[in-house]
């Protein structure tokens, strides 16, 4: 039976008469005046965003004198803005239904609201300042939300639901594109309607399923859909929980069961740029819609949305700051920092769900809070309460709580036991299902596995001591003595540890792995104990603090303090206004350097080095590696898959470009393809290069260069047309065809992910065999990564070159070896290894008359290491290299964001690559005599002749 | 029983078991126990054995839940649900 309440509210909401569509109109055109007002405040609030808003017309299909009438118009915002407001105000007074002169009565209420949009505009102007999460939060859909919530509240109540529905579709629209959101919405209606059906519910459920089946059928084929894959994720996070809640309290009676609102419940704003969301629980969304004052639901909104600003620059700090790649730790303390800081990578978590949270409270859904200081957990249980509190009352309302009352005959512990283990295993499939609608394939992972047992473990231990001893509670809060805060503190510690304990295992790509590493830290207890012992003065010192100051108040004192307006205001605001400080050029100039520095990287998106390494490695480029549960990687391979471009097929599980595998080159390009690669038409010649159709004999009055790299080469990330290589050609041939030479051709034999011993390979079986007349064979300062990591995964007997094999056996790799330790062991001979490869590759090219160019490129446009670099140069010059061309330094003075392919993609865009070339280029120039005397045999039998392996180790 | 002695009834019990010590006139038959924090799932399902013991009912998984269980007065309109009559 639905309750009461909820059937009253109902009744209220049909039974009012519909304002005149004057009114409506006239809202929102005061609503848009603000709004562009707000842009236009001193400041520059959104400065810049006129580029932005041309290019975001121009890509929804306007025109270019539309997109130019918008520009021109948000140019003079501030008069077109204050001139709508009148317009607005005036025709609401005099044919609309006067609601604005309503609010203006009630003057507090007037100062509240002014207050808390004065927040909204300060949040949002710094979430695009710090550029939080990504460009389509902090741009188009903030300013969604802040324009939505003033419209939202200027209407009366009986029209704010459907408008919030509206404002959801429109936010999808914007962010996902109509074709996207059209399809996303039928797909949605339909699954609704299917769970609506009057019938019973478990022919509802099996339509649902079979429905679901046909969904994930389609996700894991190839076959051609009207919509890209950017739906999967998002249509996945609204209903893989949602809809198991949804029918649970549909068959129960217990929320409103209109349409209205269950689509304003699936299509929750926030949820179109948070594709990891919490399970919101449909009638604690109802049951907390417009309870008490609406300012002080949305004051608090603001707040949430606050804090979550606050944790997602901590998480990023913390990602930039701390996080290292596994290979470089060698003894306890980096250990210790390898598990503290990727455990406390969660705290990404914390600050989107807080956002989001805070985003529904503008809108009238009052809802508790998503995290509740899970570090400072006294047990495990504590723990499972306090983090991600949304995912466990979902558990418990479906799974834990059915099981336990379907099991009333058996004693307290077994029931306890048996629903505990239950939940957590529910929950280990629930995430796995989560991973599949990202991915498009199942991943069965030992450390994913393993994580949840534990977990489980952990929280039925502490479960049961709880059922039986029972915990504190209390009803006020009591000043703690400085024993109960230091046993507070010594338990959180615990807590910690062991979860950071258990998050490395889960992020690890295997349990030996995870060994591997701990082995090779030769782990020293002082150390260790060193570490735990920092980590429980940090918590212990919170604790007290939180005592202290208040902030340890129980939740019913929390519910009884938040009465007051002024003094909830009072607590955003001033920290909102530190940050908002700190976001300014003058705020900045006001901290020592060291801090300027930091906070200025905050304001910067990047990689972490893990990953921007793993990038560099190629590792995107087979996600079946990726067993990293980093909320990070699930945001980049989300991102690729939202990012325009519909056509895009996936690598991972389908379309993949069909790399051939082979034992030493690890991979090469298959030829003749023709698919879509990162947004990038991706074609491959007969030859299997990402490049024109050459012959294989080099043509007579030719200049012939081979160019050998990995992914920067290869043009990852851009149309070929705009690859360096292409452009340097094209140039070549304009200005010095014709002349000395009839045409100049640029073999571009590079390959993603290939190391420096790939390419070494690639030159002797590929590049030599087409005649040319000069090599460019390049490198990057961050070679090192992807060329140890490939040997370490290449058995030696498959390695032709006597030398390498020499030193790798020197440097105490023995067969049998775990990658890991492999690894660990070559990095310290890096040096020797690459000169040896320098000293190879000039071999193979002199003993044929061709002259051989070191090319040393960025890996990074932010790259800054000349140490290196010189290295490098100081290298390839003394293995005698004929000339290096030194392109450090190409896109000084750049903004980043402008020379690389996005956030999240350090390879060079366009730009970049034109940078590139027109390095190259002038390069050349000065050294031509690499062009003159070209003595490169052309003859089949002299060919053959120098193609005899160079070394007696050949297989 | 009458209502308001069913609700102190209840209140002791939880008094008891979860807040010993504590001043009961801190505890109103408005406090809320869940969503307040002072009743955890293994609480509310003693909580659960408890009224279903007394007063002789028997409560399904999806009752066990903040509307029905929250504070002392939500406890008793359920229990007039499910039956229990008051004098």
């Amino acid at each position: 039976m639905v309750s009461t309440t909820v059937v009253k509210k109902e009744v209220e909401a049909t039974s009012l008469k519909l304002p005149s569509a004057i009114a409506i109109l006239s809202l929102s055109v005061i609503a848009l005046g603000l709004a562009l007002l707000a842009t236009g405040l001193p400041g520059g609030m959104v400065g810049g965003m006129g580029g932005d808003l041309r290019r975001w017309l121009l890509d929804m299909g306007a025109s270019r004198s539309v997109a130019l009438l918008a520009v021109s118009i948000f140019r003079a915002r501030m008069w077109v803005g204050f001139g709508l407001v009148v317009l607005g105000c005036l025709s609401d007074h005099f044919l609309g239904m006067r609601r604005v002169w309503e609010i203006l009565k009630d003057r507090a209420g007037s100062v509240q609201f002014i207050a808390i949009c004065f927040q909204l505009v300060v949040l949002t102007w710094i979430c695009r300042r710090f550029k939080l999460e990504h460009e389509a939060f902090f741009g188009p859909f903030l300013l969604l939300t802040a324009t939505g919530f003033v419209i939202h509240f200027l209407l009366p109540a009986s029209l704010r639901l459907q408008f919030f529905i509206l404002l959801s579709l429109v936010a999808y629209v914007t962010i996902l594109g109509w074709r996207d959101a059209v399809c996303l919405s039928a797909i949605s209606v339909l699954l609704i309607g299917l769970a609506r059906l009057p019938i019973s519910q478990w022919v509802r459920i099996a339509l649902l399923l079979l429905t679901v089946g046909g969904l994930i059928y389609l996700r894991a084929s190839s076959l051609s859909l009207p919509w890209s894959d950017a739906v999967w994720p998002i249509l996945w996070s609204m209903f893989l929980f949602r809809m198991i809640i949804y029918l649970f309290d549909l068959k129960h009676g217990k929320a409103p069961t209109g349409w209205r609102h269950a689509l304003a419940y699936f299509f929750l704003l926030p949820n179109v740029v948070f594709p990891l969301f919490p399970p919101v629980d449909y009638t604690a969304l109802w049951r907390n819609y417009y309870t008490g004052s609406e300012y002080r639901t949305y004051q608090q909104g603001v707040h949430w949305m606050l804090v979550g600003v606050l944790h997602l620059l901590v998480y990023r700090y913390i990602d930039y700051n701390w996080i290292e790649t596994p290979e470089t730790i060698k003894n306890s303390r980096g250990l210790l920092q390898y598990m503290v800081s990727n455990y406390l990578l969660i705290i990404r978590l914390s600050g989107q769900f807080h956002m989001i949270v805070g985003i529904l409270h503008l809108f009238g859904f009052h809802l508790p809070r998503s995290m509740d200081h899970y570090f400072l957990s006294t047990g495990f249980t504590d723990y499972w309460r306090r983090v991600n509190i949304y995912w466990k009352d979902f558990i418990q309302k479906v799974i834990y709580y059915p099981a336990i009352f379907r099991m009333r005959s058996l004693g307290n512990t077994a029931k306890i036991s048996i629903a505990t283990l239950i939940g957590f295993l529910a929950t280990w499939f629930f995430h796995s299902c989560q991973w599949f609608g990202l991915r498009g394939a199942w991943f069965l992972s030992s450390t994913d596995i393993f994580f949840w047992s534990s977990l489980a473990v952990l929280v039925l231990g502490s479960s049961l001591i709880e059922a039986k001893y029972g915990r504190k509670r209390s009803l006020v809060q009591k000043r703690a003595t400085f024993r109960e805060i230091a046993v507070h503190g010594l338990k959180a510690t615990l807590v910690f540890v062991v979860m950071s304990v258990l998050w490395s295992i889960w992020i690890s790509p295997s349990m030996s792995n995870w060994f591997n590493l701990v082995v090779r830290s030769r782990l020293w207890w002082v150390d260790v104990v060193a570490g735990i012992a920092a980590i429980a003065a940090i918590l212990t010192s919170i604790i007290f603090l939180r005592d202290r100051l208040g902030g340890a108040q129980t939740a019913l004192q929390q519910q009884a303090s938040g009465k007051s307006f002024a003094r909830a205001a009072l607590r955003t605001v001033v920290p909102m206004f530190v940050l908002a400080v700190l976001g300014t050029s003058q705020g900045v100039a006001l901290l020592p350097v060291f801090a300027q520095t930091k906070l200025s990287e905050l304001r910067v998106q990047k990689l972490n080095k893990k990953h921007d390494a793993m990038q560099f490695q190629g590792y995107y480029e087979q996600l079946n590696d990726v067993n990293d549960f980093n909320f990070r990687l699930y945001e980049l391979y989300s991102r690729k898959s939202q990012s325009k471009g519909a056509e895009d097929q996936q690598e991972s599980g389908r379309n993949a470009p069909k790399m051939q595998d082979d034992d030493l080159m690890g991979t090469q390009l298959v030829p003749n393809l023709d698919i879509v690669r990162n947004n990038k038409p991706f074609r491959t010649n007969q030859w299997g290069m990402r490049d024109k159709e050459y012959t294989s004999e080099r043509l007579p009055q030719s200049m012939r260069i081979a160019l050998l790299g990995g992914s920067i080469s290869m043009a990852r990330g851009v149309d070929v047309e705009d690859s360096y290589e292409t452009l340097l050609e094209e140039r070549l041939n304009k200005d010095w065809g014709g002349k000395e030479f009839e045409r100049y051709e640029i073999l571009n034999i590079s390959v993603g992910a290939h190391g420096v011993l790939q390419r070494l390979g690639m030159l002797e079986t590929k590049a030599i065999e087409f005649q040319p007349q000069v090599v460019f064979f390049t490198s990057h300062i961050e070679d090192s990564r992807p060329d140890i990591r490939h040997l370490s995964r290449t058995a030696i007997e498959q390695i032709p070159y006597k030398e390498v094999v020499d030193l790798i056996e020197s440097a105490g790799v023995v067969p049998g070896m775990a990658s890991e330790e492999i690894q660990s062991l070559l990095f310290p001979k890096w040096d020797e290894l690459l000169t040896t490869y320098f000293r190879k590759a000039v071999e193979l090219c002199h003993r044929r008359g061709i002259k051989i160019v070191l090319v040393v490129i960025p890996s990074r446009p932010q790259e800054n290491d000349p140490d290196q670099v010189a290295k490098l140069v100081q290298l390839g010059s003394e293995a005698g290299f004929d000339v290096t061309f030194d392109l450090s330094g190409i896109y000084n003075g750049y903004p980043v964001d402008d020379v690389r392919v996005s956030s999240d993609d350090n390879h060079p865009n366009a730009m970049g690559h034109r940078l590139i070339y027109e390095r190259l280029y002038r390069e050349l120039n000065a050294h031509r005599e690499l062009f003159q005397n070209p003595s490169a045999s052309t003859t089949t039998e002299s060919r053959d002749e120098l193609n005899q392996p160079s070394s007696t180790n050949a297989p | 029983m009458t209502r308001e002695s069913a609700q102190e009834t209840i209140k002791q019990f939880i008094l008891s078991e979860f807040l010993p010590g504590e001043d009961p006139s801190q505890l109103l038959y408005s406090t809320p126990l869940i969503t307040g924090g002072v009743l955890d799932s293994l609480a509310t399902l003693r909580v659960v054995e408890y009224l279903e013991t007394t007063f002789s009912i028997r409560i399904e998984a999806h009752e066990a839940d903040v509307d029905n269980l929250d504070t002392l007065e939500k406890i008793a309109v359920f229990l007039e649900g499910k039956g229990v009559e008051f004098q």
